[in-house]
């Protein structure tokens, strides 16, 4: 195969290598003085028996280009305005694809569902966009897709939202089914049962790997089990809803207060009219956002969940963080793009580039309204499981303790601030940037003031925005793996008290504690399993 | 006004990074999307080749100061050979660990700086594409950091760096197939249906120990045979003038020389004698899976969108004939899925089927899941679909297209596939027309052809709960674990 290659790239070389010739011409006269060949029956030579075909080597290929002046970028226009009932209406038109998107938003969701009832808002959302009285589930899903257009209802951790999707000439049809939805809802006993049946089975099946299971207890370490950021949906939890608490739920659906969120080919004007046209009679207070504790997590701890055979563990190191309208966001936001928010941030190159641990590797901030928490996580090759945990901590300590370069400084403050454009590359993007704003009480023009802090961004305010925001000790540390391979050195961790005094405590797969599992060591006389014929 | 707002209209004329406005409202890309009416679906562009055999598709939309910029390497895992699986995939990694002019382990950090989003690379059995969407005034540089993996990668090929992204690639896989439930399932699949030497038959990820035998030479190799200009289409998608593209293109790539465009071996897809039936007992599932998938026709080849058309049938959300069947009405189904899903050579019709846990008698379960999606395939074979099936269908399609069009990287991602299934970037329309040209009666055809063929039945059960039992499911992954 290889003389093949060589055969057909020699034949092809007469262009090229000819090129090259007469590009070193002047750099190799010396040398061509030293030879006792004919020049030209060099250049013959090559074509022959080079089997590599040339390739240029122009000088212009060794320096990054020269960028051309920076492009000016205006972020598309978003119009705010009230409908009678109170609807409060952020629009961005676009004129140039006939789509419309809206999504009417409640301060509503799992917040607010009763102490023993999570998953209340989850489920009674889903039973409201499964049908309506006159329209089974069958026959709701037909007319969307006769239409090829969308709606549905679904709750989610502070905000439930109303969605519609559709070409700009099925708009009529689309909304006339979301007022159909949200005025007569189906609520069938029928639907109801199914649907908390399959959620109680998809919980089921979340506890059976390594990173389902982490992602769903995290949240009640990190915020501490009676905060309202950490109710786990069980299927205990979900037989205590009933179809009444959600009949009592849509009703609360109410117009004053909601925000529609509208992007796409429609004028203030034509949305008044279509709106008005099914929604006028629509009336009523909408819920007001509840208020949220402060975070109380298990501290100085790791807590262990055992899943035999995972092939890796889930490593998370967090703690709660700072809120979201703090005057060094962006210091922060810098901070954590270097520690873990960028491919090439320190535990990413540190975990895969540098270790191969891992797949990938990360680290920052989520914000939510109740203030924000810091996770550090990957999924780590088992049998590095401790060793990964203390390189993570390893980074988390580096940030706190100096200054970052100046090198790593402007990759993250020149991207941050070159990559903004690309926030508002469609109308569709720029109104879900706004609806961020809102959801943090922001004012919609904070990008401007925010170009600027992020500008003023030091090292040293870098440095000061990881000792403020990132705990030193006592921090969170959650593994979910197989403890036959994994808990050895976890245990050390623990006794080393690398994250304070806490010890470890193990736990079952919904985070409850349990005393220490007897774990099977595994056995190497063990064949690996066969691939399944 | 309920939450105290200071203002009622908000005109956010707010410039970022410059002063002058260009302002994204009404009217400034028409000219982009001009075409994106009900009637037309085609994204303007313009394609030429260079003299080396590079293709550039260039689509030009000044709607904001974007370029994305994404190449296609017309190589997968589908031009593997045996006992080099996963190479291509492992092959995109070395692509992003540096090359001679651009220097190691540089082009994540560069794009990063440059306000890079979007930046990636994928692989799957058909093509290899790397792909970054960069502010306009940048665009040269994603074309060094480009060209310069294309001309120059081996230059900076090392052992360390190669040693290390095999870890990498084998702890994808850990994550992503040895990890989640139903992994196992996706090898058994492909296991049943290709035979040992048929590239397709251990997934682009690859085998474990196929990937730890990778080396520098096959690197070298691999990247000389397909890594060609001649093998590669570049589409320029975004804010910037012709002219000025088509300059810079020939700048960077230019001068390559012109090299054989490598063949592909086609490797039709062998048929079942018979049905097969794989049972395994899957480490994390807790749910059932039966996973019954036939082998079914090439991308775009004919029976192709007459299956899709089968599948919404069968697997719609509500109205899906099966998914009402089992979920709805039986109520012995958590979920249905349904679909044709083709690649270059060949297909594979599939009816996958996670079963509700809790029933009695699991084997009558089975049993009655196996009858259903039997029962409504003979169903479809003998009536076909409806004439509302079939629209559903259509103005699906046709409505994808649109909601498509908006985001650039998509508009880039969608000329390199018609240009790579086709061979024409503006196929959108040809597609649309045959979707709409479709018929009940073509639909029909095309399952009874395919779907009474024999087929592969997988059937994932989860391991005994026993925590403390590794032989309840002993992981077949990490053969050859780095310890």
């Amino acid at each position: 195969m290889k003389s093949q290659f060589t055969t057909r790239a020699g034949r092809r070389l007469v262009t090229s290598a000819a090129l090259l010739m007469s590009m070193t011409v002047s750099m190799s006269a010396c040398e061509r003085e030293a030879t006792t060949v004919d020049p030209d029956t060099t250049t013959v030579d090559v074509v022959v028996e080079d089997p590599a075909p040339r390739w240029p080597d122009e000088p212009f290929r060794a320096e990054r280009p020269t960028p051309k002046p920076i492009k000016n970028v205006t972020i598309p226009k978003v119009e705010t305005f009230e409908l009678d009932n109170g609807v409060e209406v952020f629009l961005v038109q676009q004129q140039t694809l006939p789509t419309v998107l809206m999504y009417m938003e409640w301060d509503l969701g799992e917040v607010n569902d009763p102490k023993g009832k999570a998953g209340m808002s989850a489920l009674c959302g889903s039973l409201v966009g499964e049908a309506t009285k006159n329209k089974d589930k069958e026959a709701f899903a037909a007319a969307q897709d006769d239409h090829a257009v969308s709606v549905g209802l679904r709750a989610g951790t502070e905000l439930t939202n109303l969605s519609l999707r559709a070409l700009e000439r099925e708009l009529g049809p689309a909304l006339d089914l979301a007022a159909e939805m949200l005025f007569e809802p189906g609520m069938r006993q029928t639907d109801f049962d199914r649907l908390k049946d399959q959620r109680k089975a998809w919980i089921e099946q979340s506890k059976g790997s390594a990173s389902s299971i982490s992602r769903r207890i995290f949240p009640s370490l990190i915020w501490g089990s009676k905060h309202t950021y950490a109710k786990i949906e069980t299927a205990a939890s979900l037989d205590k809803v009933t179809l009444s608490d959600c009949e009592s739920w849509v009703k609360r659906l109410k117009p004053d207060g909601a925000r529609l969120w509208v992007v796409g080919k429609i004028t203030e004007a034509e949305l008044r009219t279509q709106f008005d046209a099914r929604f006028g009679n629509w009336k009523g207070k909408a819920p007001k956002p509840v208020k949220l504790g402060t975070p109380k997590p298990a501290k100085a701890t790791i807590f262990f969940v055992h899943v035999p055979n995972s092939a890796q563990s889930e490593v998370l190191i967090g703690h709660p963080g700072p809120a979201r309208d703090l005057p060094d966001f962006e210091a922060t936001q810098l901070m954590a793009m270097i520690l873990g928010g960028s491919f090439s941030s320190r535990i990413n190159m540190n975990l895969r580039e540098d270790k191969g641990w891992s797949y990938g590797a990360r680290g920052g901030f989520s914000y939510n309204r109740g203030g924000s928490s810091f996770a550090a996580s990957s999924s780590v090759r088992s049998d590095v499981t401790g060793p990964a945990v203390l390189e993570i901590a390893k980074e988390i300590e580096r940030m706190r303790s100096a200054a970052p370069t100046a090198e790593e400084l402007r990759r993250e403050q020149e991207g941050a601030l070159l990559a903004m454009p690309a926030e508002f590359a469609t109308a569709t993007r720029t109104l879900f940037s706004m609806r961020e704003l809102d959801y943090f009480s922001l004012p919609l023009d904070w990008h401007g003031g925010h170009q600027e802090r992020l500008r003023a961004v030091d090292t040293a305010a870098i440095h000061a925005a990881a000792q403020a925001h990132l705990q030193a000790s006592d921090q969170v540390v959650l593994v979910v793996g197989d403890g036959a391979v994994v808990l050895e050195s976890l245990e050390k961790i623990a006794e080393d008290a690398v994250f304070g005094g806490g010890g470890i405590q193990y736990l079952d797969s919904d985070g409850n504690p349990i005393t220490r599992p007897d774990f099977a060591q595994p056995d190497p006389s063990q064949p690996d399993q066969p691939d399944p014929k | 006004m309920t939450r105290g707002r200071l203002f009622s209209i908000l005109g956010l004329g707010l410039p970022l990074l410059l002063i002058a406005p260009h302002a994204v409202t009404a009217g400034t890309s028409e000219q982009a999307l001009q075409h994106s009416s009900d009637a037309e679906f085609e994204i303007d562009h313009e394609r030429y080749t260079l003299d080396n055999g590079l293709e550039v598709i260039l689509h030009r939309d000044p709607t904001a100061p974007l370029v994305a910029v994404n190449i296609w390497y017309h190589v997968g895992s589908g031009d593997e050979v045996p006992g080099m699986s996963g190479f291509a995939h492992l092959f995109e990694h070395m692509m992003f660990q540096g090359a001679k002019h651009i220097g190691e382990d540089v082009h994540f950090d560069t794009l990063r700086e440059i306000g890079a989003t979007g930046v990636n690379g994928t692989t799957n059995s058909d093509r290899t594409n790397y792909f970054e969407i960069v502010p306009s005034h940048e665009v040269e540089t994603a074309l060094w950091l480009e060209s310069d993996r294309m001309g120059y990668l081996l230059a900076l090929l090392n052992e360390a760096s190669l040693e290390n992204q095999i870890d990498v690639v084998r702890n994808e896989r850990r994550q992503r197939y040895d990890n989640v439930p139903y992994g196992l399932e996706r090898f058994a699949v492909a296991a049943a249906l290709y035979p040992e030497g048929h590239p397709y038959r251990y997934l682009t990820i690859g085998r474990h120990e196929d990937l730890e035998n990778a080396t520098l030479d096959d690197v070298s190799n691999f990247f000389k045979r397909w890594y060609v200009p001649s093998n590669a289409t570049l589409v320029l998608a975004g804010d910037f003038e012709i002219d000025e593209a088509k300059a810079l293109v020939d700048k960077w790539f230019g001068s390559f020389p012109k090299l054989p465009k490598p063949a592909h071996t086609v490797v039709p897809a062998p048929e079942l004698k018979q049905n097969v039936r794989t049972e395994l007992e899957d480490p994390f599932a807790r749910l059932t899976r039966m996973h019954f998938v036939w082998h079914s026709p090439a991308n775009l080849a004919e029976g192709d969108l007459e299956l899709d058309v089968a599948a919404a049938a069968l697997g719609s959300g509500g109205w899906g004939r099966l998914t009402k069947r089992l979920v709805d009405v039986e109520k012995i189904a958590q979920s249905v899925w349904v679909y044709q899903s083709a690649s270059g050579f060949s297909g594979t019709f599939d009816v996958v089927v996670t079963l509700s846990p809790g029933q009695p008698d699991a084997a009558a379960q089975q049993a009655a899941v196996a009858k259903a999606i039997q029962e409504e395939i003979d169903k479809l074979v003998a009536e076909g679909p409806t004439a509302k099936e079939l629209a559903r269908h259509v103005i699906g399609i046709e409505a994808g297209f649109v909601w498509g069009l908006e985001d650039l990287g998509g508009r880039a991602n969608q000329l390199q596939w018609f240009n790579h299934y086709t061979g024409d970037p503006g196929y959108a329309n040809s597609y649309v027309a045959r979707i709409r040209g479709l018929t009940p009666a073509a639909v029909q055809a095309a399952a009874a052809k395919w779907l009474t063929k024999p087929r592969a039945e997988i059937i994932s059960v989860p391991a005994p709960a026993d925590a403390a039992g590794p032989k309840s499911g002993k992981q077949p992954a990490p053969k050859g674990a780095k310890q």
